[in-house]
């Protein structure tokens, strides 16, 4: 060996490095090679990190624009469930009436830095009458004289059945025609029919009701006859209350019409608002939308009393769900000739009800049939009352909410208080299950004059007159990211599906919508649209005053000017804007939905249904962009660590390695300076060489991974090797500098715990371990390491969704970050093992000699790959158990709410990766023991 | 053991360690390689232990051919004393004695065995001495007894004397012969040392990897009744 001489003729001491690499070539390779790891994971890792951010918050900018930013409600209107989980109820608005002033709203419209404010005033529900048509013709016996079907119906809902109204079918082959008076008196279209000499209205008997009745002045019945029968349970849910029958004739198709009615909620909007903020004038698809300029008018007919006529517009749908089935049946009349005069007369009812019927078939209907049609601006909409509806609350337990259940509905509350009769056509879905407190409103008894009543409800007003003006379909309504919808109960049902199978059977895999039941679980949206100006018109309609007289508006919805995202100024812009109404308003309800998000829920519903719903999560984008940044950041710090502590015990075990020659060089008379000088200038050379090839691995690997902020940063690799390497290194070499001269002739060996003999391989091997502390430290700090991190990593990532997911912006954010965080999660258990294969290696190489006499004195190759097996098996079983626990111990403050549940799945998952150390360690260890093997024992003791 | 090395020649790396070297070693004999630093005498013992393989030639041992497939199993009846005694650092002198024997079965019982072989060198109350904590004269009484333990055929031993002072040597030696003759082992011992050669049954003479002088050592008494020494 050749040496460069410095000038004072001693071997200079960079020609010493180059000759220490050449000659302890595997050495410097072992530490090479771990510089590369090391320095290329680093740059993958952090790679994978920002590039895993960068995606994330791309999602969620991409995703952040809501309909709305901030919501107002009246005060209390939050529930204290929505306040401890953070929450807007999806149908939150089903259960507010008012709470808010038109004065508040047009003073927070005005507020600076808000760009629209939307008010919706719930006014209550009010009946749109109509009927379901059923054709029965298929079922009528061709050439009977005459004949009745009755057809018993049931609406079926999403999660109930009840039996609806029977309706009947009287059909002739004699004609029935009409007339409209019967002896002077006026019965407009009153069906008749001719049977022999005498005349019979046919179904005025049957389809009367005392109510209807015309009375004379002195209380007797007023003709075509008598007072029909009334043989009803005086109740608005009995069946036969709305039983009706239709009379038919001739050629004409057999049908019966099944008197429907159809509760709408009748809410008040700002037009020109709620076009800004969803577009609602280009939804209309009959008539006109609502203008700025429509006011309620009062009209003063001759013949008729006074009112007000409120310009309104009506969805295309009821937005209600359910059916009717209905089963038809042949009655058995007896003589077809007296059909007609036993109809028309007193006992109709006895009589047709007594009818025995054999079921012929089945019909069925969609209730949404007879809403009126999508193009039509006819709809009979009865104001004389009105119901408004309670929100619905729950409990909670094990996540799953539990709505709270009401008593069953009063009939009371269907009396109509002008004439102390029920209401027509009573939906029979109110007989079901209550979740809400339905709140009757009676109209006022009045007689209009000048603006107001003047005799009974003195100064109230006359119940107006909705006048459809035009039509609205909400599908057509602009649709906002999924991912951070805010409630729009404006004009959509909530989302409602099964949560379960047995549920997504039950509702046939369709999703629960509401139906006219108002107290049922789900609320029909608004689908009547008036005006803020006919606000009064309609409330003032009421008997009685309540605080929709004074503050009408339910809930505001605001968009805020100069919002782009959920960057610091869009959020300042938001905030202040809250801020100026919670401090003008302390009263109201504030609530930012900016990055709100969709965050499922579970509900439980009677008869054992679970289903979803999605609320929403508010300020969801900022809390993932807060938990990205907090998890890159812990990241970053995690493999600064895991890369820096695995160069360490990769330089630290190289020179430990060198042991025997520092001694050596002592002796010669180096000073502990030149000996530190020696071995960071080997390791400034080793990190500037595996630098340069890492950083082709880096781009070759960052390319190959499809990582796009790998390639600058591969330049990165270069110094990144040559500090690690350098500041990994100074530790060790400052200890080489403390070592003796005489510490080079005596191992490393301790001489405690001696009392066990050794006996087998095993023995020798755990022997080796425990007196070799120092080795044995560093070898299993490796495994520890990668143990740890994976730990710690996996507890990060399962708390970073744990924090995030649940929402549905949060979700998609973690199904993106997924594959970084395996990647990462791999890489650091790989990083670990790597690290203890590589201590374990130069380990073997300091050991060489020890195994070379063992095989010197008869051991197989095989009994020493044993040997060095068991030793890592060992080494890694030590290492990886303390890496769990080290790990656990690190994630232990992460606290139970962000791993709630996932601490022993957490453990298993650290127990695993010891195990995957083990097999690794074993894996690698095989390519040195083979190395080994080649070469003769007499040239490992030789060189030493 | 009859060991024979027939026209042996290993080469290094700008060195020719042995050439065409023809050596016979009969059973139950011994034989001192004597030479200088580099003359080829622990190859001579690294190719008839089994540690080293030769570039040409044959090495045989009772008449068969050592091939590579035999040399496990020829090392298990080797027994190898090394000059810098190569002791296991982690394991105590019983232990150490024990390592050739730790990974396979053997018919006797290993404690009392290095107990045996320590006592035969005489240190059977540092049985539980780690080697730091011995004298290197103690270090390589171990490492016979660990040569021995396993009643080796053939004891090879490569300047076991060349790190201990003279008086320590001489009593190593001793002690090798003694073991030798009651074991009834076949020895090659490589030696600077004319004193320790002359304790063998011949000498072979090293030189640049050649055989230059192969001599049967004289019986001491024989020595003296041919000088016309006093004999009683």
């Amino acid at each position: 060996m050749t040496l460069r001489r410095s000038r004072t003729g001693r071997p200079g001491l960079l020609g010493m490095i180059v000759s220490q690499l050449r000659r302890r070539r595997s050495r410097a390779l072992a530490l090479g090679a771990g510089t590369i790891v090391a320095a290329t994971s680093f740059t993958l890792l952090t790679t994978a990190v920002s590039t895993s951010q960068a995606r994330t918050v791309g999602v969620v900018q991409d995703n952040v624009r809501s309909a709305y930013d901030v919501l107002v409600r009246p005060k209390g209107s939050e529930t204290q469930l929505e306040q401890s989980r953070d929450l807007v109820q999806a149908n939150f608005l089903s259960g507010i009436y008012g709470g808010i002033s038109l004065g508040q709203y047009q003073a927070i419209k005005k507020m600076a830095g808000v760009q629209i404010a939307a008010p919706v005033a719930n006014i209550g529900y009010v009946t749109v009458q109509s009927h379901v048509r059923l054709d029965v013709s298929r079922y009528l016996r061709p050439g009977a004289e005459g004949q009745a079907l009755r057809v018993r119906t049931t609406i079926s809902t999403g999660t109930q059945a009840v039996p609806g109204s029977d309706a009947y079918l009287y059909f002739s082959r004699t004609p029935i025609g009409t007339v409209d008076h019967v002896d002077n008196l006026p019965f407009p279209g009153l069906q008749a029919q001719k049977a022999g000499k005498s005349t019979y209205y046919v179904c005025w008997y049957y389809n009367s009701d005392r109510s209807e009745i015309p009375i004379n002045g002195d209380g007797s019945p007023r003709k075509p006859l008598d007072l029909p029968e009334d043989l009803r349970e005086w109740s608005p849910f009995n069946p036969d209350i709305n039983a009706t029958l239709t009379c038919r004739s001739g050629s004409e198709t057999g049908y019966v019409d099944l008197p429907v009615s159809y509760p709408v909620l009748l809410a008040a909007i700002d037009p020109d608002q709620e076009n800004r903020l969803v577009g609602l004038d280009r939804a209309a698809v009959a008539g006109r939308a609502l203008r700025e300029s429509d006011k309620p008018v009062w009209k003063t007919p001759r013949d008729a009393s006074y009112y007000y006529d409120v310009p309104t517009v009506l969805s295309s749908r009821a937005l209600t769900a359910g059916r009717v089935d209905g089963t038809v049946e042949q009655l058995d009349v007896g003589d077809p000739a007296a059909l007609a005069k036993n109809l028309g007369g007193v006992h109709a009812h006895t009589f047709l009800n007594g009818l025995h019927g054999t079921p012929v078939g089945s019909v069925t209907a969609n209730l949404d049939d007879g809403f009126p049609a999508r193009g039509s601006l006819k709809a009979r909409v009865d104001t004389d009352e009105s119901w408004t509806t309670g929100p619905v609350r729950y409990s909670s337990s094990d996540g799953v909410l539990h709505p709270v259940l009401k008593p069953p509905q009063s009939k009371e509350l269907w009396r109509t208080r002008s004439e102390q009769q029920f209401i027509p056509a009573v939906p029979e879905e109110n007989k079901g299950t209550q979740f809400r407190t339905v709140t009757p409103h009676p109209g006022t008894v009045c007689v209009g004059l000048h603006d107001v009543c003047i005799e009974q409800d003195y100064g109230r007003l006359p119940p107006p007159l909705l006048d459809v003006v035009g039509r609205y379909d909400p599908d057509r309504l602009p649709g906002f990211s999924a991912l951070t919808a805010v409630p729009m109960e404006t004009y959509r049902p909530p989302s409602v599906v099964g949560a379960d199978a047995a549920t997504r059977k039950a509702l046939h895999d369709a999703p629960l919508r509401p139906d006219r039941n108002l107290g049922a679980y789900l609320s029909a949206p608004p689908t009547l649209l008036t005006g803020l100006d006919s606000l009064t018109a309609v409330i003032k309609s009421r008997h009685t005053p309540d605080v929709q007289d004074t503050a009408p508006i339910s809930a505001i919805r605001i968009r805020v000017a100069g919002v782009t995202g959920v960057d610091a100024v869009s959020r300042a812009r938001v905030s202040a804007v809250a801020g100026e109404i919670s401090r003008a308003y302390p009263g109201l309800q504030v609530d930012l939905t900016v990055g709100s998000s969709p965050a499922p829920q579970k509900v439980a519903l009677p008869g054992g249904l679970t289903v979803r719903e999605e609320w929403t999560a508010k300020g969801v984008a900022l809390h993932i962009l807060k938990a990205v940044d907090r998890k890159s950041e812990i990241l970053f710090v995690l493999v600064l660590v895991v890369c820096g502590l695995f160069l360490s015990q990769a330089a630290l075990a190289s020179v430990r390695s060198r042991r025997t020659e520092i001694g050596t060089l002592r002796c010669l008379g180096w000073s502990g300076g030149e000996v530190m000088r020696l071995v960071v200038g080997e390791l400034v050379v080793i990190g500037a060489v595996s630098g340069t090839v890492g950083t082709a691995l880096a781009y070759g690997l960052g390319a190959g991974l499809g990582m796009g902020h790998a390639g600058p940063r591969s330049v990165l690799v270069l110094p990144v090797a040559l500090l690690l390497t350098v500041v990994a290194g100074l530790l060790p070499a400052w200890k080489a500098t403390r070592l003796g001269p005489l510490d080079a002739v005596n191992p490393p060996v301790s001489a405690t715990g001696r009392a066990a003999a050794v006996r087998s391989v095993r023995g020798l091997a755990w022997c080796n371990l425990r007196r070799t502390p120092g080795r044995t430290a560093l070898g299993a700090a490796g495994i520890a390491l990668g143990v740890a991190a994976f730990t710690v990593l996996l507890a990060l990532t399962l708390g970073f969704r744990g924090q995030v997911a649940g929402s549905l912006l949060g979700n998609a954010v973690v199904a993106q970050a997924r594959s970084a965080d395996y990647i990462s999660v791999a890489l650091s258990l790989l990083l670990g093992a790597a690290g203890a294969v590589d201590v374990l290696v130069l380990s073997q190489r300091e050991r060489a000699a020890d195994l070379a006499v063992l095989r010197a004195t008869g051991w197989s190759d095989r009994e020493l790959a044993r040997l060095s097996l068991c030793e890592g098996a060992l080494l890694a079983l030590m290492g990886g158990l303390a890496g769990a626990v080290v790990g656990l111990a690190t994630v232990l403050p992460l606290g139970a709410g962000m791993l709630a549940g996932r601490l022993p799945a957490l453990t298993g998952a650290a127990l695993l990766a010891t195990a995957a150390g083990v097999v690794l360690v074993c894996a690698a260890l095989t390519v040195p023991i083979r190395s080994m093997s080649h070469r003769a024992p007499v040239q490992v003791l030789a060189e030493e | 053991m009859r060991v024979t090395l027939r026209e042996v020649t290993r080469r290094y790396p700008g060195l020719t360690a042995l050439d065409a070297v023809d050596l016979t070693v009969g059973d139950g004999t011994s034989v001192a390689l004597t030479g200088a630093s580099g003359a080829g005498k622990s190859t001579v013992l690294h190719l008839a232990g089994g540690m080293d393989r030769p570039d040409e030639g044959t090495v045989e041992i009772d008449g068969e051919e050592l091939t590579a497939r035999r040399l496990d199993a020829h090392r298990r009846v080797t027994g190898f004393v090394f000059q810098r005694f190569h002791l296991l650092p982690a394991l105590t002198a019983l232990d150490n004695v024990l390592a050739p024997v730790l990974p396979r079965r053997v018919d006797f019982d290993r404690r009392d065995r290095g107990m045996e072989m320590l006592a035969a060198v005489g240190l059977a109350d540092r049985a539980q001495a780690l080697p730091s904590e011995l004298s290197g004269g103690q270090r390589q009484r171990v490492a016979i007894a660990r040569a021995l333990v396993s009643r080796p055929a053939l004891l090879l031993a490569d300047e076991p004397t060349g790190n201990l002072d003279s008086a320590t040597g001489r009593g190593i030696v001793d002690l090798l012969m003694n073991l030798r003759e009651q074991f009834g082992m076949t020895m090659l011992l490589a030696t600077h040392d004319a004193e320790v050669a002359a304790s063998c049954d011949r000498i072979v003479r090293l030189q640049d990897g050649r055989i230059v002088a192969d001599d049967a050592v004289e019986p001491a008494a024989d020595a003296l009744d041919r000088l016309g020494g006093y004999r009683p």
